[in-house]
């Protein structure tokens, strides 16, 4: 079996013009923590995530991941700038926040199942994914943790082969 | 000239040691110019080279290697990669913040001292490390543009980085190979360094600190700002304020207690270790040992070691007398002229190139002039032009020194970059003008 087989195909993508709204919407509606994002030729050009945007509404030094803050114990509680800033950022499109694809984690259409579980279980992704890209970068489907135990269990009990991440 | 008496009498497939020693110098230099090879590696490859072709043998070599240099780098990077976790940067910078009313200019003078205070005591690019996400979080609340804060950040780190022998890198070389102390460079060189950094900030102040406005809403952002809850463990900010003070006192107790800062710097590595690791579990020692070796710039102590058996290399096969004395030819002897060409050229050739490689070849070099001058006590004004001049010359451009590209790396992922024309335009004469500085403070009270 190859990622081909496990893949949940046609998963719910949003376009990179998207405004932040919208897509955090889509997000809410199929309670999903991450978003493929593809461009008009369906090729994916970087995913938007939920910790991607709680990261955007830090200050830009906290962003910094690597060389940042100690932390931020220090600042006032002030819910009402948060509030303040996540309406700044509601407008603004879908690309500027997402990750870029070499932050993702994407495999091809025949990466092995051993190499996927290893892929998944290495991935620093919450909750874990991987893109299945074709030749020509076109996103065809989604791998998640759910997918691979799916098969592996011959279908776990109510488990539709469904657009994923969905409410059972 | 060439050859000199020793090792540089032997032939090595034939040619002289004092042109192949030259050649495999200005090669390692060429390469760590150019950055087409890390600086690591083109130091390391430049000793194995002047080792292999038979300038020097490996005993040669390794007494060419100044321990006591990479021991006091060892050990302070060691003691500060534990300590800054206690969260003690954060709380002095938004202390100091506050101390002034979140007022912007005060802030930028609060946070330029504060830098250079921190740089003088520990390494610089720690410190502007530590203190530039505070900088951007503080300016970002405030609404100011973080540029001329960081600006002077990286001006005031290397000001500050040349008061103590501790400071700056060519200080820790300078004070090892002539066995200056601490309080010979807080006696010699600290006097100055305040008034540079008086004079850069009011050149800051004209160039942007008037223009810096807040509005009361911001100003009362930062003045909500809890600086008490910035630290983030208190017994380790009580371990690591001791064990720091202890070391300081060492430092300046050193001479008397005849113990050279290298064991001092790793006493305290070792205490901080110490006592930070007793009573965990082995596996967890381990672990914390391994992290703070971690953090420890092997990139550097590597640079070092390589770049000290270079410069034996050439100083071995005569060709540091040959430069000293065609130095002294052009200078016609004269200790005004040789320490007024050494500040400048030192100052000028930090502000383009690294001043590491640059000082460990002028330290061979002026002590070869001491015969010169009347024997090594009379290169006392060399010494401080030497250091004055290689740390801030580092305030040329945007790459005279590493923590002025780690301020502008920060600064650029934060969405502001600092481009090398822009720093240049402002650094190279704010350099000049503390270089005019040291030029009459070693005038009145040196020649």
């Amino acid at each position: 079996m190859t990622a081909e087989t496990m893949m949940t195909r046609d998963p719910v993508t949003c376009s990179p013009s998207l405004r932040l709204e919208e897509a955090l919407l889509l997000m809410h509606r199929h309670q999903v923590q991450s978003l493929p994002v593809v461009d008009d030729s369906g090729k994916l050009v970087g995913l938007l995530s939920l910790r991607g945007l709680v990261r955007a509404l830090l200050p830009v030094a906290a962003q910094l991941s690597d060389a940042g803050l100690l932390d931020l114990s220090y600042l006032p509680d002030d819910t009402g700038a948060l509030r303040g800033r996540l309406e700044g950022l509601s407008g603004r499109p879908v690309q500027d926040f997402l990750h870029p694809l070499g932050e993702t984690v994407v495999c091809k259409p025949d990466t092995s199942v051993p190499e996927l579980l290893y892929l998944l279980s290495r991935s620093d992704w919450n909750p874990p994914m991987l893109s299945v890209i074709g030749e020509g970068g076109e996103l065809l489907g989604v791998v998640t943790e759910w997918d691979i135990l799916n098969h592996l269990a011959n279908g776990l009990p109510d488990s539709t082969p469904s657009k994923r991440g969905e409410q059972p | 000239m060439a050859g000199g008496g020793g090792p540089a009498n032997l032939l090595i497939f034939g040619l002289s040691p004092f042109w192949v020693s030259t050649v495999l110098f200005v090669a390692t230099y060429a390469l760590v110019i150019t950055d087409w090879v890390n600086r690591a590696i083109a130091a390391l490859l430049g000793a194995a080279l002047m080792i292999s072709l038979g300038v020097l043998n490996q005993e040669d070599a390794i007494r060419g290697i100044d321990f006591n240099t990479l021991g006091l780098l060892t050990g302070m990077m060691v003691v500060v990669a534990i300590s800054r976790r206690c969260g003690m940067f954060q709380y002095v910078a938004i202390w100091s913040a506050k101390k002034v009313d979140a007022d912007p200019w005060g802030i930028l003078v609060m946070l330029a001292v504060v830098t250079a205070t921190f740089s003088a005591l520990l390494d610089n690019i720690t410190t502007v490390l530590l203190i530039v996400p505070v900088t951007l979080l503080i300016t970002e609340e405030l609404g100011v543009d973080p540029y001329p804060y960081l600006v002077t950040e990286v001006l005031s780190s290397n000001i500050g980085g040349t008061a103590t022998l501790i400071g700056d890198p060519p200080n820790i070389m300078i004070g090892s190979a002539t066995k200056l102390t601490f309080i010979d460079f807080l006696w010699h060189l600290t006097p100055i360094v305040p008034l540079i950094l008086l004079v850069t900030l009011g050149a800051v102040y004209i160039i942007w600190g008037r223009r810096l406005r807040a509005t009361p809403e911001a100003r009362r952002r930062i003045m909500q700002f809890d600086e008490r809850q910035a630290i983030t463990d208190q017994v380790l900010l009580k371990r690591s304020l001791s064990v720091l003070g202890l070391v300081m006192v060492g430092f300046v107790l050193s001479h008397l207690l005849h113990i050279e800062p290298a064991t001092i710097a790793l006493f305290g590595a070792a205490a901080l270790l110490l006592l930070t690791n007793l009573g965990h579990k082995a596996e967890d020692q381990s672990k914390n040992v391994h992290t703070a070796f971690a953090e420890v710039e092997w990139v550097t102590i590597f640079f070092f070691v390589g770049l000290f058996v270079v410069v034996h290399g050439i100083e071995t096969a005569g060709v540091l007398d040959w430069l000293g004395e065609e130095i002294l030819r052009v200078t016609r002897g004269d200790l005004q002229i040789t320490a007024m060409a050494v500040l400048w050229a030192s100052a000028g050739l930090s502000a383009v190139v690294d001043n590491i490689p640059f000082v460990a070849t002028m330290i061979p070099l002026i002590k070869s002039m001491a015969p010169n001058f009347g024997g090594s006590e009379q290169l006392l004004p060399l010494w401080w032009a030497l250091a004055l001049g290689a740390c801030l010359g580092g305030n040329g451009t945007l790459i005279g020194a590493s923590a002025n590209l780690i301020v502008a790396g920060l600064s650029e992922r934060a969405g502001h970059r600092i481009s090398f024309l822009w720093f240049t335009l402002a650094g190279f004469p704010l350099m000049l003008l503390s270089i005019a500085m040291a030029t009459i403070y070693l005038y009145l009270r040196y020649l």
